[in-house]
């Protein structure tokens, strides 16, 4: 089959798929819900007395919309190149050779910022982890992570207060060694793996939030990569006994693709973020009433004074609202249009850091994880502010003359 | 993995929702059973609050088996409040409390060594 059919047929499947999703498949989910459908599909329909049945055409809108998205996401590649083509587009995105330095100074903000609320935050401290420990059987259900780290004692272990207390030393220890780049593959990986299972036991008593997950992820991540290829105390020592100078500019094909994710991670999280709200409540989110209910709500249990303030600002709150869905939604525009993320990450910082004035949800992990563009903030703008303002003469640590053009790469 | 934080939209009058759990004495002396006061804290005191509205008899006795040991008393009965705080223009008042449920307890819910 020629790619050409192919992309017809592809096109035929999209449109056939798309009228059946809008014309046909609501009225089969209407007589399933009044019980006059086939026996499976009426089976389908559970809870028809908690919920009307516009929430499960609105589910099934969704539903289908998303498999059209993933299934083209998919496929699309498939038809519009040939399999070298694609494995070129795929090495040259993920695999381009890329200085160790910027993996390196994620290591060192996202490993230092970890650590720091491990030993200082109490959410995540020694008390916190008594408490949780204290509350009775019945409250566990432990998350398959845990599962997972416990499997040789069974499904339903449950780790003592003692085992957790030593692996949350032995994870603050690892965290020092990442930090400092010492046996650094080792040290990152006993980091992310004490963290993710200290998180999955919090996690394993019925509340979830999700503030951490990028960040375990991004740590997993970075005990995969060479990210402590500089910057550390491992390449400093091999250093000592070679004849090889300037490691500050060592590339490798290996230190792109965790930037890249992290990056792209990010785009796909607040969209999806943005995308929830106006699933939920469409232009009723943006309609300043809603951002303020959220504030008070937090800034009272937290007791912040310039979130009760915020929340009683009923224009400033339209405006924040529109900021929010706006930035949200456009995220991931910066991966497209790098010169963007000179709006988009200081209004981030901005709007995490007002969060956690106001009382509402804290995200310390994804500002400490903004690290992650730090390559574009310096390829597309950071290079040459250095040079007006009088911070860089000759060349730089990444390799790069401060005379050459910017590369369009976000990460090289 | 469903998770809707801040995404439903609220309106003037809407009211912010406050789960309080009340523990009720043999001699009817009322306690509340603060956050603090469970391991965890407030976000695992939302998980309690939500058992002891939809009854869930383990976790209740497992709790109130807890509470009764670290405090030195005796529960009747468990009482799950909204005490829902009203949301109007700039201000905010509370609204008349809800009664989600009682929770009567029997004596096997109990810690057979508390007074």
């Amino acid at each position: 089959m020629t790619r050409r059919r192919a992309r017809v047929i592809l096109l035929v499947c999209a449109v056939v798929w798309i009228l059946f999703s809008t014309l046909v498949a609501p009225r089969i989910v209407q007589s399933a819900y009044d019980g006059r459908s086939h026996e499976i599909l009426n089976r389908m329909i559970s809870g028809r007395t908690a919920h009307p049945v516009e929430f499960y055409l609105k589910r099934w809108s969704i539903v289908s919309w998303t498999a059209l998205a993933v299934a083209m996401a998919a496929l699309l590649p498939l038809v519009l190149f040939t399999p070298s083509q694609l494995s070129k587009i795929w090495r040259r995105y993920w695999f381009r050779p890329a200085p160790v330095v910027y993996l390196a100074l994620l290591r060192i903000i996202a490993v230092g910022a970890q650590l720091i609320m491990l030993l200082m935050e109490d959410g995540y401290s020694l008390r916190q982890l008594a408490g949780l420990a204290s509350l009775p059987d019945s409250m566990y259900k432990p998350l398959p992570a845990l599962q997972l780290f416990l499997l040789p004692f069974g499904l339903d272990a449950r780790p003592s207060f003692a085992l957790l207390t030593v692996i949350y030393w032995i994870t603050a220890v690892a965290g020092i060694g990442a930090l400092l780049g010492c046996k650094s593959r080792f040290s990152l990986l006993i980091f992310a793996a004490g963290n993710t299972f200290l998180q999955a036991f919090a996690y394993s008593f019925g509340d979830l939030h999700h503030r951490e997950a990028l960040m375990i992820i991004t740590l997993w991540l970075l005990a995969l990569s060479p990210a402590g290829g500089v910057l550390s105390l491992d390449s400093y020592l091999a250093r000592r006994n070679s004849s090889r100078r300037r490691p500050l500019q060592r590339k490798s094909i290996l230190a792109a693709w965790p930037i890249l994710l992290v990056q792209n991670l990010f785009g796909l999280v607040y969209l999806d973020a943005a995308l929830r709200k106006l699933y939920a409540g469409g232009a009723n989110w943006v309609n300043g009433y809603t951002l303020q209910y959220y504030i008070y709500s937090d800034a009272s249990r937290r007791g912040s004074q310039f979130g009760l303030w915020l929340a009683q600002q009923h224009a400033a709150a339209c405006v924040l609202s529109w900021i929010t869905i706006l930035w949200e939604g456009t995220f991931f525009l910066v991966l497209i249009f790098p010169r963007l993320v000179w709006v988009y990450i200081p209004v981030g910082i901005g709007l995490h850091a007002g969060m956690s004035l106001a009382g509402v949800a804290s995200f310390p992990q994804f500002m400490a994880l903004y690290a992650a563009f730090i390559p574009l903030l310096w390829n597309y703008g950071g290079r040459s502010l250095a040079i007006k303002c009088g911070f860089l003469r000759g060349s730089l640590a990444t390799g790069m003359q401060v005379t050459d053009r910017v590369v369009q790469q976000p990460v090289s | 993995m469903d998770y809707p934080m801040y995404s439903m939209p609220h309106f003037e009058g809407d009211k912010i929702p406050r789960l309080a759990v009340v523990g009720i004495r043999d001699n009817s002396q009322q306690i509340d059973i603060r956050p603090e006061e469970i391991g965890g804290g407030y976000w695992y005191f939302q998980v309690f609050a939500g058992a002891a509205t939809r009854a869930d008899e383990n976790v209740i006795r497992d709790m109130v088996r807890m509470y009764e040991t670290r405090h030195n008393v005796r529960l009747a009965a468990l009482r799950v409040e909204n005490r829902p705080l009203l949301w109007k223009g700039a201000q905010v008042k509370a609204a008349p409390i809800e009664i989600l449920r009682t929770y009567p307890l029997s004596a096997a819910q109990h810690n057979s060594t508390s007074p």
